[in-house]
């Protein structure tokens, strides 16, 4: 019974780390796009650039995916045998999935709008693409590191 | 160019009356004259000045005007002076200047005593309409002045002129013929002396001559 | 970036990229330079402008262009704002001057649909027909109640300047609420900067009609005040035995400042309010390029709108001038600066 309830709160982690981020992500792309589209509205040539920045914000999500694996992966979702967790055990991979859940979400929607409000930047000026995708780079730092800590976290937990 | 008439001396003392009456009224006409020029002279002089000031005046109004125009719209300039705020009652009277009628303005306020003469608000108008239209409303009152000075200047100039026509053809004309006239009756009734009295002097001789 | 309006993020984005289409400098430069009107339309023909130029048949029918392009600002925000009620609030003051202009129409009997700008939130034949019946149901309410009065008071005083004070004022209050309402702090900050700015011109204008007499000014100031600004009609009013210089002195240290001191400093010495209306526009127009720090929301909509209005501004003061043959410093002394 106790090795139940401990793989269901493994899963759950596993499910929150592709969740969240990817939910973040969607935001994001969104709200890139909606930007993006504004701009080749007027400016059809500006196609190219904006994907480019639209596909900023959507690495979160496969950031989120990549932690999701790793979980299943160590708890035996792909071997078939599901690994015989203790509650300590399933609480442990689900806190390591938090660092990416929370901050893969957030920083996918603060990515889309950073990106969004420099399509705004490079309508005026398309020479600062590179300025927009370094400020976009910037605040996926932060996904990156939680990303990393997941990681750390995953492969720490003794199964 | 005598007037054809009977040379009697009836006719004489009849033309000589008109001549001497041609003659004073000549000497009238041309007091006239002389005084309707100064009196044109003087009118021609505060027209001049009047219309100077009034085009110059002007000239700046629709100078600030233009300017307002460059700072706000068509419709909202239009907007701001179409319903105009004071009304003027303008009155036609009659100066007599040497017996010219000449129209006399006078006018006065019919709207109520406002504060100010801008027929518009403050927030969407530029204040640089406001200096054309305060100069445009200062300038009205001039505006009427010349309208009537012009007139009286224009109607004296016409006075002065048929006066002219007067005294040139009293001079040129009537009292030249008259005096020619009253020349040839009393030519004519001096002949008809002298031959009356050469022929009593020939009768009286082939009277004498007969008698001998 | 409070509870960051992302909805705006197209909207945003396609203004962002119109601004790209506003006249620069060198082109309003250019066009005070060119030898006469035509020429200058010339350069207004290289623009953005180019349609709408090559449709004119003389230089005299530019006011066509510029009535359109509002109009064509307006039907873009309708499409691509998320909130056009919003952005609209700044068009409803071109159903104000539809509303002065049809009002005082109707009772001179005199025809002024060519003057009616189709700019505003309702069609000019709609707002025709509303004032015609004396209808207001229309309008915002403040405006209704002011165009009620309006009509009521011009019809029996003949004071034609109560039509636009009481339309005016509505206008701002309705402005000034509904900004309120929606929290929009950005323009309620630049409505009551814009508000503040005419109030101390209509002062300065008050002042000058009254001649020096303080009860005058008291008795004036409030038929012209306008209300949602920072400074109370009590501020002015407390102020009008003072002579302006020290006006001026007490806001100097207020952002507004340098305009009152300068705007001032000149009409003292020209009697010409042109500086300070100059100087007033630029800097209403230097807080609305601000909104360059918003991402998302209304304000880049409303400042575009502003930048257009200040660029038609532009090119009727240099068409205007080139047309009577204004000499280009003149010209430039009344050029407001450029958005972009």
């Amino acid at each position: 019974m106790s090795g139940f309830a401990g793989i269901v709160i493994a899963l759950l982690g596993a499910a929150i780390a592709v969740a969240l981020p990817g939910i973040g992500s969607a935001i994001g792309v969104g709200l890139v796009g909606e930007s993006a589209s504004g701009l080749v509205t007027e400016q059809p040539e500006r196609f190219g650039q904006t994907l480019l920045l639209q596909a900023l914000p959507g690495t979160q999500g496969i950031y989120g995916l990549l932690s999701g694996f790793l979980i299943m992966i160590r708890i035996g979702v792909f071997s078939g045998q599901l690994a015989d967790l203790t509650v300590t055990q399933g609480l442990e991979i689900f806190m390591a999935a938090i660092p990416i859940a929370i901050v893969g979400w957030l920083s996918a929607i603060a990515q889309g709008k950073t990106v969004a409000a420099g399509v705004g930047l490079i309508a005026k000026r398309p020479e600062d693409l590179g300025k927009v995708i370094t400020y976009g780079a910037m605040v996926e730092t932060y996904a990156v590191l939680a990303f990393l800590s997941t990681l750390l976290l995953v492969r720490g937990v003794a199964v | 160019m005598e007037i054809r008439v009977n040379p009697t001396r009836m006719e004489l003392n009849r033309l000589k009356r008109r001549l001497a009456m041609a003659q004073r009224g000549h000497k009238l006409l041309k007091d006239k004259r002389d005084e309707l020029m100064r009196q044109f002279l003087v009118l021609v002089k505060k027209n001049k000045e009047l219309r100077e000031e009034v085009e110059e005046r002007l000239a700046g109004a629709f100078r600030k005007f233009m300017l307002a125009r460059a700072v706000m719209s068509a419709e909202a300039v239009e907007e701001a002076i179409m319903y105009p705020k004071e009304r003027l009652e303008v009155k036609l009277g009659r100066q007599n200047i040497m017996s010219v009628h000449a129209p006399k303005l006078t006018w006065e306020k019919v709207s109520r005593e406002t504060e100010s003469i801008y027929p518009y608000g403050f927030a969407e108008t530029s204040a640089e309409l406001d200096d054309s239209i305060s100069t445009l409303a200062e300038l009205l009152p001039r505006l009427l002045e010349l309208a009537e000075v012009e007139k009286a200047v224009m109607l004296l100039a016409a006075e002065i002129e048929r006066t002219r026509r007067r005294v040139n053809a009293l001079e040129y004309v009537m009292i030249p013929q008259l005096a020619s006239t009253v020349r040839y009756i009393t030519m004519k009734l001096d002949e008809n002396e002298r031959a009356s009295l050469t022929r009593l002097m020939k009768v009286k001789d082939i009277v004498r001559a007969k008698g001998v | 970036m409070r509870g960051a309006k992302t909805e705006y993020a197209y909207a945003v984005a396609r203004v962002r990229a119109l601004e790209t289409g506003l006249l620069d400098r060198s082109k309003i430069e250019r066009m005070v330079e060119a030898k006469d009107a035509d020429e200058a339309l010339k350069v207004l023909g290289e623009t953005p402008y180019a349609p709408a130029v090559g449709q004119l048949q003389s230089v005299y029918e530019y006011e066509v262009i510029l009535r359109q392009e509002i109009a064509a600002v307006r039907e873009l925000f309708r499409k691509i704002s998320p909130h056009p009620e919003l952005t609209d609030l700044f068009f409803l003051r071109y159903d104000v001057l539809n509303l002065k202009l049809l009002i005082k129409g109707k009772l001179l009997g005199q025809e002024v649909g060519e003057f009616l700008v189709p700019a505003g939130t309702i069609p000019p034949e709609k707002l025709a027909a509303a004032v015609a019946n004396s209808n207001w149901k229309e309008l915002p309410s403040e405006l209704a109640a002011a165009a009620r009065r309006a009509e009521e008071s011009l019809a029996e005083e003949a004071d034609p300047q109560l039509v636009d004070t009481l339309l005016d004022r509505a206008y701002y209050a309705h402005l000034t609420r509904v900004l309120g309402e929606r929290g929009e702090e950005f323009l309620r900050t630049l409505v009551s900067l814009q508000v503040d700015l005419t109030n101390i011109k209509t002062f300065i204008r008050v002042r000058h009609v009254a001649g020096g007499d303080a009860v005058r000014v008291r008795e004036l100031l409030p038929r012209f005040f306008l209300p949602g600004g920072r400074l109370t009609l009590d501020y002015f009013l407390a102020q009008a035995e003072e002579p302006l210089t020290a006006f001026a002195d007490r806001l100097a240290k207020d952002s507004i400042g340098p305009v009152v001191g300068e705007g001032v400093a000149f009409w003292q010495r020209e009697k010409s309010l042109t500086r300070y209306e100059k100087l007033a526009d630029d800097f209403l127009l230097a807080y609305v390029k601000k909104s360059r720090l918003i991402a998302f929301g209304a304000e880049p909509l409303v400042a575009y709108l502003w930048a257009k209005e200040n660029e038609i501004k532009l090119i009727r003061i240099i068409l205007v001038g080139k047309i009577n043959g204004l000499p280009a410093a003149e010209i430039r002394e009344r050029l407001r600066d450029v958005y972009a």
